[in-house]
């Protein structure tokens, strides 16, 4: 089954349409059909360039959690050489919805963490939808420490709608397993590179995303819940709201950057990442090299420190300067 | 709480909210807003709080000058802004500054639920770090008194990003060696929760406070069935999240003998 989000629908049949006149022209080599396949493929572009341009911000929260949107297997295996994976938090379990571990990247050895919600029903029950639970969130604190021993850095993909919020997870203290996560990122000297992959849900991003450089793909969203939770508390609904929450509270890439959230946009592929998997993970391979090489020469100390500069100067407000 | 502040007059009761009981306004005050036929803490506003915890006529209130913009341009969040400012009387949603409790020079923030829901923005963000870094300048103890309904929606992203400063701030005052006392009270939810409060060396519950990560709006959706004290206090000390319950008539010395032990 295709899944397709509604504006995607015209860019759908279009594909079909190319598809047909393709398979009509393996079947009759002997009609010209090349100037026909042409127009029709660049129609398809300027279809797509057209409805992705007048995309809005609730359409961009659609995409960044699409079906068939790569997720953080696709990136595990296009970017890293001989990936480990190492398992549980060495307290209570393994988490399937964060996993991490060893690997290359390109010549360099690094820990690399990242966040899955499951291609077909099976997984993401196993990946709980991608909702990270403490022990997720522990055996990242863990790898990062692992990390900080061997003096490696920490590549970590972000795709979460948000912290677990089950009964067990109370109980096993999400709370602090953030909290902890946040504080051991404050402190680690080692370069902590962030990709937000797909959705940036909450805490439960946070908590593996508190980077020196965060980047962001063209069509991935990072919010402080999503839009449907933020419905319900500001409009007191049940999710009816989003699509507003969403405009409102300035989600997507275009945003952040403006806000210095983020470091840099990683462009996706003509009609999303989902459209080109290949070409997505090449631009996320580019953007990653850039950045490690460039926070790979930076001294431990001067690291550290701009890491708490770069959070220490997110806010705005205003300051009266009359006030007594 | 401010309600109960707007209708402080003297031949005037209150209905415990937790066993409905009436109390005299006064007698109510008196107890520190602790019902005393079932022992419910009720909400206080941060300068109630500050009554409470520190030395007369010590305190020094810091950072007055900080208010609250609309970054993002969300609807309708300058005018629920203007709302809560007349209601509280505060300006912002978070009181900080330094005093002395038992004597010991302190660094303080003190959280006033009645500030959109007590959430966390920009501006109680910045007050905390400040009050946190001053705290490191200053070689001084850090206490905070949390109430909060997570991180401020409006603010977005932004919101989200405090978390992180906050907790940066703490690790480096816990690393230039200082003490942190974390004071968690109802209700304190998402990311305060999971961010500076979880931070403390010691925390510390008001009896019954609810306090968790998820909303329980949230977790009551998927479950049936919850202990009756799913995300309070004493859920939280079975299950080993928090270090002590301390009854609000025993906070301040309690407090001052965590200091002494340090000093
Ligand atoms: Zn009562």
């Amino acid at each position: 089954m295709q899944s397709k989000l509604n504006f995607e629908k015209p860019l759908i049949e279009l594909d079909t349409q190319l598809q047909q006149l393709k398979a009509f022209a393996g079947a009759n080599p002997e009609i010209d059909i090349s100037k026909g396949l042409t127009a029709l493929e660049e129609n398809a572009k300027a279809q797509t360039r057209k409805i992705f341009k007048k995309l809005t911000r609730w359409d961009k929260v659609q995409l960044s959690r699409h079906e068939q949107r790569p997720q953080s297997f696709a990136y595990i295996d296009a970017l890293f050489d001989d990936p480990v994976e190492l398992h549980g938090d060495k307290c209570y379990g393994d988490d399937r919805a964060l996993v991490g571990g060893l690997a290359w990247f390109e010549e360099q050895p690094i820990v690399y963490l990242a966040q899955q919600k499951g291609r077909d029903l099976k997984e993401r029950q196993e990946m709980s939808f991608g909702y990270t639970r403490p022990e997720g969130y522990r055996k990242a604190k863990r790898l990062m420490k692992l990390a900080e021993k061997f003096d490696r850095p920490i590549i970590s993909l972000v795709d979460t709608p948000g912290a677990h919020f089950d009964r067990g997870s109370e109980e096993r203290g999400q709370s602090v397993a953030i909290a902890e996560n946040l504080a051991e990122m404050a402190r680690l000297p080692v370069p902590i590179l962030v990709v937000v992959i797909g959705e940036g849900g909450s805490g439960g991003a946070l908590a593996i995303a508190a980077g020196d450089r965060v980047l962001m793909m063209e069509y991935a969203i990072y919010c402080v819940a999503p839009p449907e939770a933020c419905s319900g508390i500001v409009w007191k609904d049940n999710g009816e709201h989003a699509p507003e929450a969403a405009e409102g509270y300035k989600p997507i890439a275009e945003d952040l950057i403006q806000l210095s959230i983020i470091d840099g946009i990683i462009r996706e592929p003509l009609g999303g990442a989902h459209r080109n998997p290949v070409q997505a993970t090449r631009n996320v391979k580019k953007a990653i090299k850039k950045h490690l090489a460039d926070l790979i020469t930076i001294d431990r100390d001067t690291l550290v420190q701009q890491r708490y500069d770069r959070y220490r100067r997110l806010g705005v407000y205003g300051e009266r300067m009359d006030a007594v | 709480m401010a309600a109960e502040r707007a209708i402080a007059q003297i031949d005037q009761t209150i209905i415990c909210r937790g066993c409905q009981a009436e109390i005299p306004l006064e007698t109510f005050i008196q107890a520190l807003k602790v019902c005393s036929t079932c022992d419910a803490h009720a909400a206080l506003g941060a300068r109630e709080r500050l009554d409470l915890l520190v030395d007369r006529e010590t305190f020094v209130e810091n950072d007055t000058d900080l208010y609250s913009i609309n970054p993002l341009n969300f609807p309708n969040y300058e005018s629920k802004l203007e709302r809560d400012t007349k209601k509280t009387k505060l300006p912002y949603e978070l009181l900080t500054g330094e005093g002395e409790i038992g004597g010991h020079q302190v660094n303080l923030a003190i959280g006033d639920v009645g500030f959109i829901g007590g959430t966390m923005g920009s501006v109680a963000g910045e007050k905390l770090t400040r009050t946190i870094e001053r705290a490191t300048q200053n070689r001084l103890p850090l206490i905070t008194v949390s109430v909060s309904g997570g991180m401020r929606m409006q603010e977005g992203t932004l919101a989200l990003m405090q978390m992180q400063k906050t907790a940066a701030a703490c690790v480096r005052h816990s690393e230039a060696g200082l003490f942190y006392i974390s004071i968690v009270t109802d209700p304190t939810y998402g990311g305060a929760t999971a961010s500076f409060v979880s931070l403390g060396h010691v925390v510390i519950a008001e009896p019954y406070a609810r306090i968790g990560f998820a909303g329980p709006r949230a977790v009551a959706g998927i479950h049936e069935q919850l202990p009756d004290n799913f995300q309070k206090s004493e859920f939280l000390l079975e299950h080993g999240m928090i270090d002590c319950i301390v009854h609000r008539h025993q906070m301040q010395s309690f407090l001052v003998s965590l200091l002494d032990w340090v000093n």
